[in-house]
């Protein structure tokens, strides 16, 4: 069974109201989360569409680079997303407010929109 | 002077005799360098003649023999030359130029073929255009549009606006990182991209009053330190998140085509052009 991304999305819209888990942690998951949600979906309508991610070392860059070649709404969106991924994920004194893990979840869910609409049409 | 200039330089060959002489020039202009500028700084600067009373003067010596009247012409000429270039000094050395960080800068270099004027008046194909000073712009435009409006008696300022001004929009701050004013004075069509792409930040913001802020950076990666991109970041204060997305979008739409505009009047660019506008994120700041 191939594990669908968008399950990721629903981990960060979940993780955002369990109270279970210290606050911070749970702000700096779910903005983790919904970018991989988004990247994953990219990349794989990406593969369908053609293009090849052979080089892991430069794996988001290529995917963000093909979602800006394919929409640049959506390479703003993924860029951006991936951003707020590095600053939740690796710094430490970053500040995560609530208010974005829930902008960057809604943004990922934009983005598989987006994608998947661009898929419909074709 | 000169005689004296050279005076110092033997009492210095004279004071080291073991440093060779060419070393000892070096140090001395070194040290000149290093501080005319301050002296500069420091110096108290004569005012400017007001253009009201150069033009009295110019009246007044016309009375005057034409030799009389070509030196003291020529005299007024020099002081106010002199004296402009020792502000401009002073504002450059302050930092407070235009020219230091705009890309204008890089286009005014006197070197410009066709093609590269042609690129650069394209950010002006859409009307009104306004960038680093705007409300200089508007004002200047509500001046022309509203001749009609008389001053009241005995109100009347030297250097103030005689017309009242339309109410403007405050207009966004842009600021640029200095990896990519680097590249600005380096590279003459990105200095004209971003030159280009400023216009339609600010004219946006203008027009829509909803961006406060832009900041334009060269974004480098953890994960991926090769990995160089331009980023515009945009703060949007006020709006909410759907909101913030119209903007966001609406505002990539109009980068974009500038691009495409850029390459009709430079086609022989195209290649480069398209490789700095797929490397151009635009980032909605989201909170």
């Amino acid at each position: 069974m191939v594990f669908e991304p968008l399950q990721f999305l629903e981990v960060a819209s979940r993780i955002l109201k369990d109270r279970n888990y210290e606050e911070e942690p749970r702000w700096r998951t779910a903005i983790s989360r919904a970018y991989y949600a988004a990247f994953l979906t990219v990349k794989k309508r990406l593969e369908e569409w053609g293009y090849s991610f052979a080089d892991v070392h430069r794996l988001h860059r290529d995917v963000i680079d093909g979602a800006m070649k394919r929409d640049s709404t959506m390479g703003n969106k993924l860029e951006t997303l991936f951003n707020h991924r590095v600053d939740a994920d690796y710094m430490v004194q970053a500040f995560i407010p609530p208010e974005l893990a829930k902008n960057c979840t809604r943004l990922s869910e934009l983005i598989i929109k987006r994608i998947e609409e661009t898929k419909a049409k074709q | 002077m000169a005689n004296k200039s050279f005076n110092v330089v033997d009492e210095l060959i004279e004071a080291f005799p073991g440093v060779p002489p060419d070393d000892l020039c070096k140090a001395l202009v070194g040290y000149l360098e290093a501080s005319l500028p301050e002296i500069l700084r420091s110096l108290e600067l004569p005012p400017i003649v007001s253009p009201v009373r150069r033009k009295l003067e110019s009246l007044r010596i016309k009375r005057l023999r034409r030799h009389e009247r070509s030196r003291a012409e020529r005299s007024h000429t020099e002081y106010d030359t002199f004296i402009s270039e020792l502000y401009l000094l002073r504002r450059q050395l302050d930092g407070l130029h235009d020219s230091c960080t705009s890309s204008e800068y890089a286009i005014s270099d006197g070197n410009t073929n066709r093609a590269r004027q042609e690129r650069y008046f394209a950010g002006y194909q859409d009307g009104q255009t306004s960038r680093r000073f705007p409300e200089i712009e508007i004002e200047r435009e509500a001046l022309f549009r509203s001749p009609e409006v008389e001053t009241p008696p005995g109100s009347f300022q030297p250097y103030v606006a005689l017309y009242p001004v339309r109410e403007e929009l405050p207009a966004p701050n842009v600021t640029i990182d200095i990896q990519t004013q680097q590249r600005i004075v380096t590279d003459k069509l990105f200095a004209d991209v971003t030159r280009t792409l400023e216009m339609k930040l600010v004219e946006f913001a203008l027009r829509t009053g909803k961006i406060s802020n832009y900041e334009l950076v060269t974004q480098t990666d953890v994960e991926i330190p090769e990995w160089k991109r331009i980023v515009v970041k945009m703060i949007s204060k006020g709006t909410m998140f759907d909101e913030k997305i119209e903007l966001w979008d609406e505002l990539d739409g109009i980068v974009r085509r500038s691009f495409d505009r850029l390459k009709q009047y430079s086609p022989s660019d195209s290649e480069a052009l398209n490789s700095i506008n797929r490397n151009l994120f635009l980032r909605m700041e989201l909170i």
